[in-house]
């Protein structure tokens, strides 16, 4: 009776053991298709709101224009532009509501996923050139003569050869009797990369007679196949961040002296003022938009009693003709400047805008950090008649 | 009698055991016949998208037309390569139709000058290839539009 009991006994231990190891195995061996169902899933939910970003203009139609901005207005989310009658079109007032760092409105990450109904669903999103293009230091944007040296490659760090760089060095010069500020423009020779992706700009600015340069930026268009990215190089300042923000919605361009987290104890105290704002929207192709000076009216200043905050016209026809850049000549005292870096060394530099577009990128990682199983979906996307590529990365959230 | 008894509770264990095999190599057997979901890397619906997207895209920039219509093969090429992911491999063949008397024939235009990227031997080892076909019905200028179709037929890989 003793001796039965061992063998069921046994046999109860041996078939617990099999039915354990086959509940690890067998799921094991399903494994590969369970991440593939997995991956699919994921897919499937990143081209449909990649597809609703980008084909839907969402409501209201303008949500990206609106003055003042409030993200609970948007009832549907799109970025589409609905004065386009294409696909893949994008509204520039759209995508830039999706910088974070506009102070005057943006969507904030966690309204666009409750737009998108994606609250299971983390997300990624970029709107990059197609290629990248860089300055390789050192550069020489002191005049009299100029020159910069490029790279241009594809995202996996390929060169691209023959390249063109078509480059426009914009200049402020300054009439030493008056103080009489006006910005002028010079095109380069048009230059090819070489099989290493590099090539060289150079060129010579000679001022009129009783002006002196006081400032150069260099904006460079770079085509493949006439596929076009732009950046701007600047002579003075690396980025212009730290002295203004400049923002543009519809017709209305809006400047501002950044100052928060730590900005205003080392933004020096003096005033900036607006001289003058010109368009790029082609190498040999700049328009004059607004004549400023010193006077009150184009006054800027971050005290707290300060009635000069924010600097915002009205540029009738703006948005219509829908400029690649906006340079600006602005009177200023860069940090670091001076007095402890608060005052002094005052001079009017040349700032493009409206960030982040300058450094050729419309939005860079907006979202969340990416984490376990991710898939990406890309697709070309035309803003201001350029061609850039979107990019979203998704994945799920862990409950 | 004892030990016949305890013969058979030891059988009983041997059919079980024999029984939890059979069934486990069952699962295994079947596994082998189930009909996974692609995989991201051999995905043609994505490509097919992607590529209709990117031939969208230069075409109203105007710039696809232009391309094949005046045969600038090199930019066409250098087009779709930035265009492109740089994973994604792609061979493009244009046709145009002639119309002959009693038949219609389609005629590769790019015979000579292949336009691709990465290696063309992939295009034949991929187990699957994303093809999309585009239509450019013809060109045109300011006074006038030419019917005069070419038939692109673009196929992407991953490398």
């Amino acid at each position: 009776m003793a001796g039965e009991l061992y063998d069921y006994m046994t046999g109860l231990i041996i078939i617990g053991m099999i039915f354990t190891s086959a509940v690890i195995v067998v799921p094991n061996l399903s494994y590969v298709n369970l991440l593939h169902v997995d991956q699919q899933q994921l897919r499937n939910v990143a081209l449909e709101t990649m597809k609703g970003m980008l084909l839907d203009t969402g409501y209201p139609l303008d949500w990206g224009s609106k003055k003042p901005f409030s993200e609970g207005d948007i009832q549907r989310f799109g970025l589409a532009y609905a004065s386009s009658d294409s696909f893949y079109v994008l509204d520039p007032d759209k995508v830039q509501r999706l910088d974070t760092e506009n102070k005057y409105g943006s969507v904030k990450y966690s309204t666009m996923r409750d737009l998108l109904n994606l609250r299971d669903y983390g997300f990624s999103l970029s709107i990059i050139p197609t290629f990248n293009v860089t300055t390789i230091e050192p550069r020489g944007l002191v005049p009299p003569d100029l020159w910069i040296k490029v790279k241009v490659s594809r995202h996996d760090g390929r060169p691209l050869a023959n390249a063109a760089v078509h480059t426009t060095f914009l200049y402020s010069i300054e009439e030493e009797t008056t103080g009489n500020v006006t910005v002028k423009s010079k095109v380069a020779q048009t230059v090819f990369t070489d099989p290493l992706g590099i090539c060289e700009v150079d060129e010579t600015l000679v001022p009129p007679a009783g002006w002196q340069i006081k400032d150069v930026i260099a904006v460079l268009r770079v085509t493949v196949a006439d596929i076009a990215t732009v950046v701007a190089v600047y002579q003075s300042i690396n980025d212009p961040k730290g002295i203004v923000d400049i923002w543009s919605v519809g017709d209305d361009v809006t400047v501002a002296i950044p100052t928060d987290e730590g900005y205003p104890w080392e933004q020096p105290q003096e005033a900036d003022w607006v001289c003058s704002v010109a368009a790029y929207y082609g190498q040999e192709d700049i328009e004059a938009l607004y004549s400023g000076g010193t006077d009150e009216t184009d006054k800027l200043n971050w005290g707290w009693g300060s009635d000069f905050k924010n600097w915002t016209r009205t540029i009738p026809g703006l948005k219509t003709s829908d400029p690649t850049l906006l340079i600006f000549a602005i009177s200023c005292v860069p940090k670091g400047e001076g007095n402890g870096g608060k005052g002094g060394g005052r001079r009017t530099v040349l700032i493009a805008g409206p960030s982040p577009s300058w450094r050729g990128f419309r939005v860079l990682n907006y979202g969340g950090t990416p984490r376990g199983t991710t898939v990406k979906v890309e697709r070309n996307v035309i803003i201001s008649g350029m061609t850039y590529l979107a990019e979203m990365i998704l994945w799920k959230e862990s409950p | 009698m004892r030990k016949t008894r305890n013969r058979k509770g030891q059988m009983r264990i041997i059919e079980a055991i024999l029984a939890s095999f059979v069934i486990f190599f069952a699962v295994v057997f079947i596994n082998t016949f189930a009909v996974t979901p692609s995989s991201p890397t051999y995905e043609t619906s994505e490509l097919e998208k992607l590529g209709h997207n990117v031939l969208h895209d230069l075409d109203d920039q105007r710039l696809l037309a232009r391309f094949v219509y005046n045969e600038e093969w090199k930019n066409l090429t250098a087009a779709l390569t930035v265009c492109l992911p740089p994973d994604v491999y792609f061979n493009l063949t244009i046709y145009e139709l002639k119309v002959d008397v009693s038949e219609v024939k389609l005629v590769v235009v790019n015979d000579n000058a292949p336009i691709y990227y990465g290696n063309p031997k992939v295009f034949e080892t991929a187990s699957s290839v994303a093809s999309v076909t585009y239509i450019l019905p013809g060109i045109s200028n300011q006074y006038q539009a030419n019917y005069d179709p070419r038939i692109l037929i673009l196929q992407l890989v991953r490398g």
